[in-house]
């Protein structure tokens, strides 16, 4: 017999209660997931509290076992030490790592690809129409999942020096958290390029090191290439390799922006407005801005702040690019920006009066397609957003869902003219009219599904109206209200294209820190 | 004689630890070789840079001409490999474990797993796990020995077992001696040197000999002179080939370990002119040994 086979059929009847685990896991999932399709208008309530409480945690229990199988699976050979048995039998490595391979193709990847299809049909998606997306979807979780749990169970020995790896991934990934953190990045403010190769890098030694181990064995060798290629994405992933945010969002005069921004004068306000003490490491900074100039048919997102404060004794000082995102749309008349500085330094020099070099970091999304859809009582289907219908969730919302992608959206729905009557709006919680609702979702990058286990993405359409916010001085707080839909609602749908991404600057003379903290309700 | 292994200057060494000192070793192919030396002399570690099993720090091996850092997949078709540290699937039955290891050589001999299950009365229905130490180490010679290696590496195999299981074990391993190269390890000479052809000491990671048993046992020699009068003392410098000189009163004895009658008796007539009787008397392979540890000892 060819030896994966020979070394295959072993597995099978070793790790058999495993197996049966996870497909006892992978049938609860299967069922789990079926059930909101069966009467979707019932999808809010029909399920006892205990079994949505647990069918939440049956992913995560089901890629649990996958982890721990292929755990158990490549350690019934380990790699790791020198009293093998297995090592000195005539096993031929590259057939080893293509039985384990073997194994979790037949054990875990066929039976999930078979639910995979399942969902689709059931959801009513073209199974063979999706069958080439499905596979590529393989490549997300699936593949990751395999990567990471075989490079863990290739450099490990048992299951507790497996434990002590992950426990050692988390350490990890905390600290690179922390120094991300420190450094005070925006959101996108890195080169794709650097972000490529970081990924590549540990992407590329977690996928190889295990081959390299099954061929020759050298544990600490692969350990310690894995951390050196991590270590290494870490070092370029804190290096400051200047702002990529201002290469891409290049500066527009003001005439030639798209939207049009004032800043109001602040006047002098308490700085602790809650009057509790404040023991955070970070201050917050409100900016007050005026907007106006928005096109119809179009939306500017903030996606970014930069301050720079010009004290009167010539000194300068900023903390980079902050990442931001607020929506501005063609009614949004004011908004409030906020930038994060280290308290110690807001300590020093709140009180002076200093001049604010604001920069925004902006994009501009365009509609097309548009199309006005009237809602039905009933499941309906678009385009974009795939199959959805009206449900309650405290008020109605849209529940969608749709292959592989979360759609890129916009929506627009004219709540004062719609038949849906009287909404809530807060701090007042008394019933009013409501204002326009807008809805948004960013177009993704569609080349890949995106990663998960079902095919199938579930999404909610929420209309947020516009904040009212107060202007400069006032004593009104800011509003809130809910967009509630109903069946004969109008609402306009479009796709979001991105027209053109700029950057803005605002001068703020004169201001002292401490009236711009606490001020998220100007 | 082509060599089945063959070292230089092997040397192993974990962090500032030197398990083996630059070894070198021959094993001429179709002898039965004992690795002796004490706990701790490493002896399993030579064995496990010969398997490849951990690579060695300086130094080469090899294994019927093959480097042993290439020693893997099939190379081991032709090697039976035994080790009291072994970590046999334990989970597996007697049965299951021989019918798995059967496809992975071409050269498996049924008849012959059968005559060793047989021979070594092993229960084919009952989990590994559940075997006795001694049966645990049958199980393991019988899988070793079912597929007729050329090369028969046993490291430490009796440790621990009763006699009669030992026995047993030399038995079989004699039988298939005719057929293979057979490299044991042991800390107990006397388990093994009534087989061996060749044998090898290691001591603190050096090899201090390595020959054929019978030249090991020509060379060695204890001596005793008796000279009249007694020696106030010992002549100075003795022959380095001279172990452990002791002279009381008329009688002076030592071990010589290059012994050749006609040499060693003109080197006595010259360090001692008065000599009235010489005696020479062959030594067990443990008197050699023991010799060989204290001289090492001393050093």
């Amino acid at each position: 017999m060819i030896q994966f086979l020979h070394v295959f059929k072993k597995d099978v009847r070793h790790h058999w209660p495993e197996i049966l685990i996870s497909l006892a896991l992978l049938g609860l999932y299967t069922h789990h997931e079926l059930r909101p399709w069966q009467t979707p208008s019932e999808y809010a309530s029909i399920s006892p509290f205990f079994f949505a409480l647990s069918g939440r945690y049956i992913p995560f229990f089901l890629v649990l076992s996958w982890i721990f199988l292929i755990l158990r699976v490549v350690q019934s050979e380990t790699l790791v030490g020198d009293r093998q048995w297995w090592a000195t039998k005539p096993y031929i490595w590259w057939q080893l790592l293509l039985s384990k391979l073997f194994f979790f193709f037949v054990i875990i990847w066929v039976p999930l690809f078979h639910v995979q299809l399942l969902l689709l049909h059931h959801a009513g998606f073209s199974v063979l129409g999706n069958l080439d997306r499905l596979f590529l979807m393989q490549f997300t979780l699936p593949l990751l999942l395999l990567v990471f749990s075989f490079a863990l169970a290739s450099l490990t020995k048992n299951l507790a020096q497996a434990l002590l790896g992950v426990g050692i991934v988390i350490v990890v990934i905390i600290v690179g958290l922390w120094f991300d953190s420190l450094s005070g990045h925006m959101t996108g403010d890195s080169s794709p390029l650097m972000d490529g190769l970081e990924s590549l890098l540990v992407f590329a030694s977690i996928a190889l090191v295990p081959v390299w181990q099954f061929a020759r064995r050298r544990t600490w060798a692969s350990r310690i290439t894995i951390a050196a290629s991590v270590g290494a994405a870490t070092v370029l992933s804190v290096t400051p390799f200047g702002s990529h945010v201002e290469q891409t969002y290049p500066l527009l005069a003001a005439k030639d922006s798209p939207v049009q921004f004032a800043v109001p004068s602040v006047p002098e306000s308490q700085e602790n407005l809650s009057g509790f003490p404040d023991l955070t490491q970070e201050t917050r900074l409100f900016v007050p801005v005026n907007v106006s100039g928005v096109a119809t048919g179009s939306v500017v997102l903030v996606d970014g702040m930069k301050i720079t404060v010009d004290s009167f004794d010539d000194s300068h000082w900023t903390r980079g690019w902050v990442s931001e995102y607020q929506q501005l749309w063609p009614e949004t008349q004011r908004q409030n920006p906020s930038y994060e500085i280290k308290r110690k330094e807001y300590e020093k020099i709140k009180a002076k009066p200093l001049n604010l070099h604001i920069q925004l970091a902006l994009s501009e999304f365009q509609e097309v397609d548009g199309r006005t859809v009237v809602l039905p009582a009933t499941t309906f289907h678009d385009g974009d957003l795939g199959t959805c219908h009206l449900a309650t969730r405290g008020y109605q919302v849209l529940e969608c869902h749709k292959p592989f992608h979360y759609p890129g959206y916009v929506g627009r729905f004219d709540a004062p003219n719609s038949p849906c009557g009287s909404v809530r709006r807060f701090p007042n919680s008394s019933p009013v009219n409501l204002d326009v609702g807008y809805a948004w979702s960013p177009l993704t990058d569609e080349t890949f599904p995106d990663p998960g286990l079902n095919p199938i993405v579930e999404y909610q359409v929420t209309f947020n109206p516009i904040l009212r916010i107060p202007e400069v001085g006032s004593a009104a707080p800011v509003e809130y209200s809910m967009a509630t839909l109903c069946a004969g609602a109008e609402i306009r749908l479009a796709r979001p294209v991105l027209k053109r991404r700029f950057r803005i600057q605002l001068e703020l003379p004169a201001v002292r820190l401490q009236d711009l903290v606490g001020r998220s309700t100007f | 004689m082509p060599q089945a292994i063959h070292t230089e200057q092997l040397t192993k060494r974990f962090g500032r630890i030197t398990a083996v000192d630059c070894v070198n070793l021959d094993v001429p192919e179709g002898a039965v070789y004992a690795f002796v030396g004490q706990n701790g002399a490493g002896k399993t570690t030579t064995i496990k840079v010969l398997m490849n099993l951990i690579p060695a720090t300086q130094g080469s091996a090899t294994v019927f001409g093959t480097d042993s850092r290439d020693i893997r997949g099939k190379s081991y078709a032709q090697i039976g490999y035994v080790s009291e540290n072994q970590e046999i699937p334990e989970w597996m039955t007697v049965g299951s474990l021989l019918n798995y290891l059967r496809d992975f050589y071409p050269t498996w001999d049924s008849a012959l797993e059968q005559s060793l299950v047989k021979q070594f009365d092993l229960p084919l229905d009952r989990k590994i796990k559940a075997l006795s130490r001694g049966m645990k180490m049958k199980l393991a010679l019988a899988s070793a020995l079912a597929f007729h290696p050329r090369l028969i590496v046993l490291d430490e195999p009796f440790g621990g077992l009763d006699p009669l299981v030992r026995d047993q074990l030399i038995e079989s391993l004699l039988e298939r001696a005719a057929e293979s190269t057979v490299f044991i390890s042991s800390h107990d000479l006397a388990e093994i040197e009534s087989f061996s052809s060749h044998v090898g000491y290691l001591e603190s990671g050096k090899l201090l000999f390595s020959e054929e048993m019978s030249s090991l046992a020509t060379r060695f020699r204890e001596v005793e002179i008796i000279t009249d009068p007694a020696l106030p003392l010992l002549p100075s410098p003795l022959p380095s080939s001279w172990l452990h000189p002791k002279s009381s009163g008329s009688l002076v004895r030592f071990i010589d370990s290059r012994f050749e009658e006609q040499n060693t008796r003109a080197q006595i007539e010259h360090l001692f002119p008065n000599i009235k009787d010489i005696q020479f008397r062959a030594l067990s392979l443990r008197a050699i040994f023991l010799a060989m540890a204290r001289k090492s000892e001393e050093a």
